[in-house]
């Protein structure tokens, strides 16, 4: 599988970049061996009183911090050139080396410090830790069997007698580094080692996979929101340019469309002779198409305008129940004709809210002119408002023919409109509600509708209070 | 009955309304650009100006209400203007002068007399006028 082959080549990259980075650590750390050596020597020495030649293993610690400056001045030379610029097979190299010098030194530093009964062999455990890590698997394991080789050396050249064993005498027989005993401290060792290779470079295998995978979602994720954003940017870019057209071919329709319903205006109201009743009857109803059809690029218009929402600086504090009032007068004599009772219940000293005035009328025309229009004879038309600690609600409620269960998501679709209510009237351009709905999302307000079927429908909307907005922005 | 200048770029538009107008005995002058519009204030001196506010660019209209308020001759500077106004909107009709000279700030609404839906209804038009008229 390709992803997962990625993934394999980016673990070893952030294995290389580890290596690169942490490549001071050697150098560092033997520096505190050195010490830690010449520390532990007189230690054992004044509180263990161990039998330990002092002179050699100081002249050790001394060869630690003499191979250690050359290293040190390696790794300089290597940093010269630059963290990033660190080339992984020379760094490689580098650590490889250091590794099996450290091991070396640590062989010779048994030696002098009573070999096999030295229980310091353990710390040939640390090396491998940091081989396991910094290294590839195969490396690593080179060093364990180096490790080993090394302490194996030691322990068979001192029963070999070939050099001399230095005795402890701490924990163990002072013939001990004789019996075969002492093999099974070197086999065990050497067990110990490459299982600690074994689990260490399992795990940092594991997590640097884990970080590639890590790396590589991360970077999908990246790509693909950049993605989806241009993709934003377009769709913004293709709907402006939409409302654009539509602005501009509505007002390309209304001047002619405004030259014939006042031609027709004229012929209709008889100013150049009076018509004959057919004649009379036909202008009439192109009157109407033409006034119908009005509508329509007006309403569309004023659906774009709200879309492209306006500017905020224009939004004031706005006295709701003035809007109504004046809503209700200008819509009194359709009401009147229509036989629907329009009533008000408005709280004296109603809290402004917050928005642009002329949009508040179109809201509460739009929702008025809704209601009266979809009530039949006698029905009536309720409309409350009211303020609490958030919010004023205006509410605008009818007893007229209803919304179907199924309709209610899709009443404020533009140019939607219900199969009750193109029954009931052939009036209307299906704009109204789409208006009506952004405008309350101009104004951030909430809108949401209630209704049954032959009972009649409830428009409730929730704007912001202009108290709360003028003290958020001061 | 009254003197009324109707300026507006459509000439069907300044026909109809023309012809509602003289339908109410008014006597009408017609002009379809603010350069015309000012010359025939200045001969006609009308008791009225019907102006579209939108012809043919978006601001001519409000350049000529300025102008006439405050750059023509005195005894036509307070003629009454009803302003035909197809957007519907008085927000829209609020004067943002393009030029420095102009002494309204952004946001005033225009000094005029009245507002008027284009297309206005025959009575819509002559009630407007007699009351702009009348008051």
């Amino acid at each position: 599988m390709e992803p997962r082959a990625t993934n394999r080549t980016e673990a070893l990259r952030f294995a290389e970049a580890e290596l690169t980075e942490r490549i001071h650590w050697f150098v560092r750390l033997r520096w505190l061996a050195a010490v830690g050596v010449v520390i532990a020597t007189l230690g054992a020495r004044w509180v263990l009183k161990a039998l330990v030649p002092p002179d050699s293993l100081l002249v050790v610690a001394l060869g630690i911090a003499g191979y250690n400056l050359l290293f040190s001045a390696w790794d300089r030379k290597l940093s010269a050139q630059g963290r990033g610029a660190i080339r992984w097979s020379h760094a490689r190299v580098f650590a490889n080396l250091q590794i099996a010098a450290d091991l070396l030194c640590l062989g010779v530093l048994l030696h002098f410090s009573g070999g096999v009964e030295n229980p310091v062999a353990s710390f040939f455990a640390f090396h491998m830790i940091i081989a396991s890590i910094l290294l590839s698997r195969e490396m690593a394991f080179a060093q364990a069997t180096l490790a080993t080789l090394v302490f194996a050396a030691v322990v068979g050249l001192e029963q070999a007698g070939v050099i001399r064993h230095v005795p402890l005498r701490l924990f163990m027989e002072p013939d001990f580094y004789v019996s075969d005993a002492a093999w099974l401290v070197v086999l065990s060792l050497g067990t110990t080692l490459f299982l600690i290779v074994y689990m260490t470079t399992s795990i940092t295998g594991r997590l640097r996979e884990r970080e590639a995978e890590a790396a590589a979602l991360a970077r999908e994720v990246a790509e693909k929101a950049m993605a989806l954003e241009q993709a934003y940017d377009e769709l913004l870019a293709t709907q402006k340019l939409q409302i654009t057209y539509m602005r501009k071919t509505s007002h390309e329709l209304r001047a002619p469309l405004s030259a014939i319903a006042s031609t027709l205006d004229v012929v209709g109201e008889g100013l150049v002779g009076e018509l004959q009743p057919k004649q009379r009857e036909l202008v009439d109803r192109a009157r109407e198409r033409a006034r119908g059809l009005m509508k329509l690029v007006n309403d569309l218009l004023t659906l774009l305008k709200s879309r492209a929402a306006p500017p905020r600086e224009r939004f004031e504090a706005v006295n709701l129940d003035h809007v109504v009032r004046e809503v209700v007068s200008l819509l009194a004599d359709r009401a009147d004709h229509e036989q629907v009772t329009v009533t008000t219940d408005l709280p004296a000293g109603l809290t402004p809210v917050w928005g642009d005035d002329e949009l508040l009328d179109q809201i509460v025309t739009n929702l008025v002119a809704n209601a009266v229009k979809y009530t039949p004879a006698g029905g009536a038309v309720h409309i409350s408002a009211d303020a609490d600690e958030e919010c004023v609600t205006l509410r605008v409620a009818d007893t007229g023919i209803g919304i179907a269960e199924e309709d209610l998501p899709r009443v404020f679709d533009e140019f939607y409109r219900t199969k009750q209510g193109r029954e009931f009237t052939s009036r209307g351009t299906g704009l109204g509600l789409a208006i009506v709905k952004a405008i309350a999302d101009a104004h951030g307000a909430a809108i949401s509708v209630e209704s049954q079927p032959g009972q009649g429908t409830s428009f409730t909307v929730r704007f912001a209070r202009a108290d709360r907005v003028a003290s958020d922005s001061a | 009955m009254a003197k009324i200048l109707v300026v507006d770029d459509d000439p069907d538009i300044v026909e109809a309304m023309r012809l509602v107008l003289e339908g109410s005995h008014h006597e009408v002058a017609t002009a379809s650009s603010a350069k015309e519009a000012e010359e025939q204030t200045v001969a006609v001196k009308p008791d009225l100006i019907l102006l579209d506010i939108m012809m043919p660019e978006g601001t001519e209209g409000f350049q000529f209400v300025w102008k006439l308020r405050n750059r023509m001759p005195e005894e036509v500077r307070q003629t009454p203007i009803v302003v035909l106004s197809a957007i519907h909107s008085k927000v829209d009709l609020r004067f943002y002068p393009e030029q420095s000279d102009g002494t309204y700030s952004a946001g005033e609404y225009l000094p005029v007399q009245g507002f008027i839906d284009k297309p206005a209804a025959p009575q819509e038009l002559l009630n407007k006028v007699s009351e702009v008229l009348g008051g």
